[in-house]
């Protein structure tokens, strides 16, 4: 492996993987290095509502109003080029009596300096396009041009649009030590010394150490539960109450899937928690059933808990260090997902300012889109399998997959590495039974098709396998 | 496109119930075809590998794979067509859509019956605080692992719920060396029934704790250790907590019955999950039938077979249009079938579950205050799933119920 480069991006999660895919239009050597086995495995990224925010919530001029109003037209285009699953239609914020909607006044106004699109509704307008809420609320603020992505695609699709414009990619490998020289940054990493010319620090919350006061990030974990498919249908679009100091608060939120999310809490915590806890599950269904009378609990199929990286600045933290070419890209979190497109852009405009950035000529903007199952019709299906019969196979009953797109999907860069990589890709094991029916026949498929041994196939992260051997 | 016309009777699902049914309404004369998603027919019986199968039907005590070759044998004697590797993708229209391996396949068909078995209830439906690591599996799960693939699930387990698919895994994984430290069941009584119980748990020795829950799981990538708490009379947490360093821990707290793919437009019932049906396993889906534990969780697997035969009586017999009587649950019990009765002039049987085990009651079945039919019983568990008789020409009114008394 080389050790040169114009360009090292560190982290893997979504802010990296848009730096990464907007820094492979030009001619760069360019690397995106990869603390865990995989992209998108770890941190705020998988533990993410998906909502492309509207940008109603940022204060005027700050980065995050800045980044959430560009990075949501970038999506828009960027889910179409770039085949993640996504819906947009719109964002629903409810305010009930008048401290409530005196906020809501608030956060129109915000809205309009933030220059947005936002419309207050009255409770007939609520009604009309959400009848099953409860009728508590008096007042809501419409952002119809939000919406939701598969905040996993998206981030495996930037890599892989990345690494098809010649981007490399490492895996396995933490940066322990930044060493700063003139005009070039050391990387001390646990697999060896990487030289580059520049650094990008989207190490996410691992990457506060690099910072000269890594006081500035502190943890806030947010707690989500999961409803299966037999919702779609109940609510049409994220429905929040009013904001408060701890941010946009709990949302019942359809994915572009069909499952309903509901979360996240916010607590400001001392570690890296990512446990599940009974107060917050129930601090979360309280919370829905204020907008929604609906039993949720024999619909949730998951729970699970993500960390995000908050700034005391209380605005993303974006720029070069003044002595050095280390560039931070810290403290993203709430509108991360939404301004990460946003601050691809934005990056390499900095970038420009300390190299020169010549871009390619022939930049593929598109990915080829893949072979899926729920996007063909029954005679293109039928017509697949004839040529390809282990299209005909499904494996996963729950989501429909089919051998023949999870035999794809192993050829494919970034490699799924384990069976939750497989998930964030295709979605199986992520239905109701939970893996419990699909996790035997995706073993049988590496077991028989890749000869991969049972005993070495992870199901998560690098020791966590399913099998311990042969009965002897 | 494979297209299947003028079939009489389309069977979803090859296990024991749908097989039974396949050949049962073949030897009437019926034109039949069989689906199975899997590679071979025989359902989940294909991994049970203990006994206790076919006592009823068969006068022996069989294996799962043993009654599945029983089954087999007399499916392929009477030549009855089947499609393996299909996946049943729901209907469109009166035509019913699978994918297979041979491409995609379209059943015209006078009536479909569903034998899709159960699910497992996962994690998520019951909610443990802590950490997600893998080693934290159903118990069905392990027992493919176990039985299917002669793989190890782990080497120190525990199990959480005393169902039956629990109780019996517990019984194979010490056999096959692996240690089982215990079985925690947050209820006062057992899951399973009582002679595996007796068959694998005091046999091998194996300690069950009643009234003891997981409430904590801990580990990185793979399961390091449970945190199991006692339990009080309303399920919540008393007393200390007792650390187990397990790798693996085995879930077998209940099945639900899979009907997903007819969800859209099936009435289903919150209590069994299953559909509602009336006394010929019927749904509100015209011409459309479920059968076996995507119906109702049975206890034993002859009575899923057994009772799947209503349906001939349904399809056979020129049926006029009958008054509908709606079926209520009453004191103590959990869930039964059917929920709706036509009064068709037959005899026909209610099957039930009771809420918590009750000891020389009587069941009955009453309109208002007159009792319809009743029957005495010196024990009924919740493991089990009982019978009771009632002749539809005794009913007057257009609900009943069904309660212990």
């Amino acid at each position: 492996m080389e050790k040169n480069f114009d360009v090292v991006v560190g982290g893997g999660g979504i802010v990296g993987a848009s730096i990464f895919r907007e820094l492979s239009r030009y001619e760069l050597n360019l690397l995106l290095v990869e603390k865990e086995e995989d992209i998108a495995s770890f941190g705020s990224t998988i533990a993410n509502t998906g909502i492309i925010h509207g940008g109603y919530d940022p204060i005027p001029n700050s980065l995050k109003a800045i980044l959430n109003r560009e990075g949501k037209k970038l999506w828009i285009e960027l889910t179409q080029k770039l085949n993640i699953d996504s819906e947009f239609n719109g964002v629903l914020v409810l305010a009930k009596e008048s401290d409530e909607e005196k906020i809501l006044y608030e956060l129109y106004e915000r809205g309009v300096k933030n220059n947005v699109e936002v419309k207050i509704l009255n409770k007939e307008e609520i009604k009309k396009i959400e009848p099953n809420l409860k009728e508590t609320y008096s007042l809501g603020l419409f952002s119809s041009d939000a919406g939701t992505i598969d905040p996993f695609i998206a981030t495996i699709n930037l890599v892989r649009s990345g690494f098809e414009n010649q981007g490399k990619v490492l895996f396995d490998t933490e940066i322990l030590e930044v060493i700063r020289e003139k005009e070039r940054v050391i990387l001390i990493t646990n697999s060896g010394e990487i030289k580059t010319k520049i650094f990008v620090n989207a190490c996410g919350f691992f990457g506060k150490k690099f910072l000269k006061d890594e006081n500035l990030i502190f943890p806030r974990r947010g707690e989500y539960l999961i409803t299966d498919k037999n919702l779609k249908g109940l609510i049409s679009r994220p429905i929040f109450g009013v904001p408060s100091e701890k941010g946009k608060g709990i949302s019942i939120t359809p994915t572009p899937h069909g499952n309903i999310l509901l979360g996240p809490t916010s607590h400001i915590v001392e570690n890296y928690d990512l446990n599940s806890y009974i107060k917050e599950r129930n601090e979360i269904l309280e919370k829905v059933n204020s907008f929604i009378d609906f039993d949720f609990v024999p619909y949730i199929i998951r729970d699970f808990a993500g960390v995000r990286a908050s700034s005391k600045t209380k605005d993303f933290i974006i720029g070069f260090e003044d002595t050095s070419n280390v560039l931070h890209v810290q403290g993203i979190d709430s509108p991360g997902l939404t301004a990460a497109p946003a601050i691809g852009k934005y990056v390499s405009s900095l970038i420009k300012k300390r190299i020169t950035l010549k871009e390619k000529k022939n930049f593929k903007e598109t990915l080829e889109p893949k072979i899926n199952l729920k996007k063909l019709s029954k005679e293109e299906i039928d017509m697949l399998i004839q040529k390809e019969p282990s299209f005909g196979e499904i494996v996963c009953r729950c989501e429909f997959v089919s051998k023949g797109e999870i035999l794809e999907e192993l050829k494919t860069f970034p490699y799924p590495k384990n069976i939750d990589g497989l998930k964030r890709r295709l979605r199986v094991t992520s239905g109701r039974c939970q893996g419990s029916f699909c996790t035997i026949r995706i073993l049988k498929i590496l077991n028989e098709e890749l000869k991969v041994p049972f005993e070495e196939i992870k199901k998560k992260g690098k020791e966590g396998r399913v099998i311990y051997g042969e009965i002897e | 496109m494979v297209k299947l016309n003028d079939i009489d009777l389309t069977i979803v699902g090859g296990g024991p119930a749908g097989l039974f049914l396949a050949k049962e309404a073949k030897k009437k004369g019926l034109k039949i075809v069989m689906f199975d998603r899997e590679e071979r027919l025989g359902g989940i019986l294909k991994q049970c590998i203990h006994t206790g199968f076919g006592v009823e039907i068969y006068k022996k005590d069989l294996t799962g794979p043993e009654l599945i070759e029983e089954l087999m044998d007399e499916v392929l004697n009477l030549d009855i067509p089947y499609y393996t590797k299909s996946m049943c993708i729901g209907f469109e229209g009166d035509k019913l859509y699978f994918y297979s391996p041979k491409g995609v396949i379209e059943v015209s068909s006078k009536y479909f019956v569903f034998s899709l078995g159960a699910r497992e209830r996962a994690r998520g439906s019951i909610f443990i605080e802590g950490s997600r690591p893998s080693g934290v599996f159903t118990a069905g799960f392990a027992q493919y692992i176990t039985n299917i693939l002669g793989l190890k699930i782990g080497e120190k387990v525990a199990i959480l719920g005393s169902g039956d698919i629990g109780l019996i895994m517990a019984r194979r994984l010490t056999l096959e060396g692996m240690e089982v430290i215990g079985i925690f069941e947050i209820m006062p009584y057992y899951g399973g029934l009582p002679r595996n119980i007796r068959q694998c748990i005091e046999d091998f020795e194996i300690p069950l704790y009643l009234s003891h829950t997981v409430v904590k799981i801990e580990g990185e990538e793979r399961l390091e250790k449970i945190y199991v708490s006692q339990v009080d009379e309303n399920l919540k947490s008393v007393g200390s907590i007792k650390e187990f360093k397990v790798d693996t821990l085995l879930l077998s707290v209940g099945l639900i019955p899979e009907i997903d793919i007819l969800r859209k437009n099936l009435l289903i019932d919150n209590k069994t999950l299953g559909p509602i049906v009336n006394q010929y396993f019927l749904t509100n889906i015209p011409n459309t039938f479920v059968i076996g534990n995507s119906l109702i969780i049975f206890d034993l697997v002859d009575k899923a077979m057994k009772s799947s035969l209503v349906v001939l009586d349904y399809i056979l017999k020129e049926r006029k249009k009958a008054e509908k009587v709606k079926l209520i649950q009453g004191n103590l019990i959990r869930n039964f079938i059917p929920q709706i009765l036509e009064k068709s002039g037959e005899k026909t049987k209610i099957y039930f579950r009771v809420k918590e085990p009750i000891f020389d009651k009587e069941v009955i079945l009453r309109e208002d205050k007159k009792v319809i039919s009743n029957k005495k019983f010196k024990a009924l568990y919740p493991a089990e799933m009982r019978e009771i008789d009632i002749d539809t020409n005794l009913i007057d009114r257009n609900e009943i119920v069904i309660e212990v008394v």
